[in-house]
């Protein structure tokens, strides 16, 4: 049952907001992923994705000061991210997560099915749910946010944040499964 | 144990998440999954889903975006000091209407004129806009002491700006629900009171109204975690703006919060601000949109004066009322606020 792993960025903030590029540096490229996936997802772009990422870091890094640490990096970094693409305008999403947390012992009855299953097509079904479903699943799958500090990013209950990433699977496996039809 | 097939696909789901904390729960789940056909499919492909790595910024775009980084802090610490000094009048909230709209139908030849106290703050709206702006986190106590001592304030300015930047663009406001978190609120949205559905901004401490003619009364914890108190709210000089008597000795002004359409002042409407720091949510009897283009319960009708897009309820004419999409730009009279706004007409 391992979550994403968060780097220690508390030694590289602490760094960056004493004025240290080389830290703020590592910052960026350690979290450039999920601000990137969450952008692209939510513009389905990636030139938009990019622009939004750029505004993003560089939010981060006028804004580093205020960051009192009271909340996780991630969870801030979340916020503005999705307060940029808000900005911007328009859509995108998915998750990462190592998974074998369900040893579940699935003897295939549909191998093909799930094979058939790649980061293009996931990408493409996530563009479909509705905004609310998949803002909820970026702040978990790719910030690695808990329900909790994702409910307080978002502003909503935790029970939320939980049927909401529910819902996103649910329809993403709906989309995606044996069932699905749709593969792109 | 019996159980469903939703509630199993729940549980797997919340593992996933390592957020399933009950492992009976999980094994039954996991149980129910081997033995039914439907949650076993759900499983695997979900196990497929999460097997797949998420996209990643093209190492390319990345370089960009650190290149665009390396000349911004070469620059530093000057220009982002006058990014963050920006951001204070960008922020604010409010907009005050240097020149008065029609006057009110209401009570207009009651309402006091006190020219030598109100002059003044109208002809220094730009620098109590970043008062107003430093209200939230340096609390109403703060405005309410004797100063007399501008170049302090303007000190002061400086660094809780640079806060309520911060928390502003990073969103913390902007996603905070009404009375989620009072400490986050308070600290990150404007102070907005209501009078009536029509929202006012904080301007900044004022003298005492002459006027006992009130225009209605305010309820409010101001910046204190307290329960909310109501205040008499008295007519200002201008027909945008109020005095609200905290005590016998101090008063504060509010002006409203307005954005024009075709020439015409809207007000920002919502139905519940207990404290400052909380955003205005949509009025009650208007929906919250699911979807980021409004639908189902808005439609786009054009812009309005300051060219941002305005909604409507299908069927109804902006005249009577029009929405706009969270996520306008700094310097817009809502800006920071990431939920849907609502505005009529000032009565």
């Amino acid at each position: 049952m391992t979550r994403t792993q968060r780097p220690d960025d508390s030694a590289l903030v602490a760094a960056a907001r004493q004025g240290d590029s080389a830290a703020f540096e590592t910052l960026v490229r350690a979290h450039s992923g999920p601000v990137y996936a969450h952008a692209l997802r939510f513009f389905g772009n990636p030139h938009a994705a990019e622009d939004a990422a750029q505004e993003v870091f560089i939010k981060v890094y006028r804004s580093i000061e205020t960051f009192d640490g009271t909340a996780a990096f991630s969870t801030w970094l979340y916020r503005v991210t999705r307060n940029v693409c808000l900005d911007m305008l328009r859509s995108g999403r998915r998750r990462p997560v190592p998974v074998d947390l369900v040893d579940v012992s699935l003897t295939a009855a549909d191998d093909t099915a799930a094979e058939a299953i790649t980061t293009a097509t996931v990408e493409a079904a996530m563009r479909t749910l509705p905004p609310e479903d998949r803002d909820a699943l970026s702040a978990i799958g790719l910030f690695g946010l808990s329900y909790a500090e994702a409910a307080e990013a978002l502003g909503v209950p935790e029970g939320t944040v939980k049927s909401r990433v529910f819902r996103a699977r649910k329809a993403l496996v709906t989309a995606l499964g044996p069932e699905g039809g749709d593969r792109r | 144990m019996m159980m469903e097939c939703t509630q199993a696909q729940e549980i797997i789901s919340a593992a996933y998440d390592g957020e399933e904390r009950d492992p009976l729960a999980l094994e039954t789940a996991k149980d129910h999954c081997r033995s039914c056909a439907e949650c076993a499919a759900y499983v695997r492909t979900l196990a497929a889903i999460h097997r797949l790595p998420a996209p990643d910024m093209p190492q390319p775009a990345l370089e960009r975006v650190l290149e665009t980084l390396r000349a911004e802090w070469e620059t530093a610490p000057a220009e982002v000091a006058v990014a963050e000094t920006e951001t204070v009048a960008e922020t604010a909230p409010l907009q005050i209407v240097e020149t008065p709209f029609e006057p009110p139908a209401h009570d207009g030849a009651s309402r006091p004129r006190r020219a030598p106290a109100w002059a003044p703050w109208a002809a220094a709206a730009a620098v109590l806009l970043v008062v107003a702006g430093i209200a939230t986190t340096q609390g109403v106590r703060y405005l309410l002491q004797p100063s007399g001592d501008s170049g302090i304030v303007g000190e002061t300015v400086t660094s809780d700006s640079e806060r309520e930047y911060g928390e502003d663009e990073a969103g913390t406001a902007a996603v905070t629900p009404p009375a989620q978190d009072e400490a986050a609120t308070t600290a990150s949205g404007p102070s907005y009171v209501l009078l009536g559905q029509e929202v006012y901004a904080l301007v900044g401490p004022v003298d005492p109204p002459v006027s006992s003619g009130s225009v209605g009364s305010v309820t409010t914890s101001l910046d204190t975690a307290g329960p909310p108190a109501t205040y008499a709210a008295y007519p200002g000089a201008t027909p945008d703006t109020i005095v609200v008597t905290v005590d016998d000795d101090s008063s504060l002004g509010f002006a409203a919060v307005v954005r024009p359409l075709r020439g015409t002042p809207f007000s920002l409407r919502s139905s519940a601000i207990g404290t400052f720091g909380q955003w205005p949510s949509l009025p009650a009897g208007v929906p919250e949109p699911s979807a980021p283009d409004g639908s189902p319960v808005f439609i786009a009708a054009g812009t309005d004066d300051l060219g941002v897009t305005i909604y409507v309820r299908p069927g109804t004419d902006p005249s009577s009322g029009f929405a706009v999409a969270p996520g306008t730009s700094s310097g817009d009279p809502a800006a920071g606020n990431t939920g849907w706004t609502w505005w009529e007409p000032r009565r």
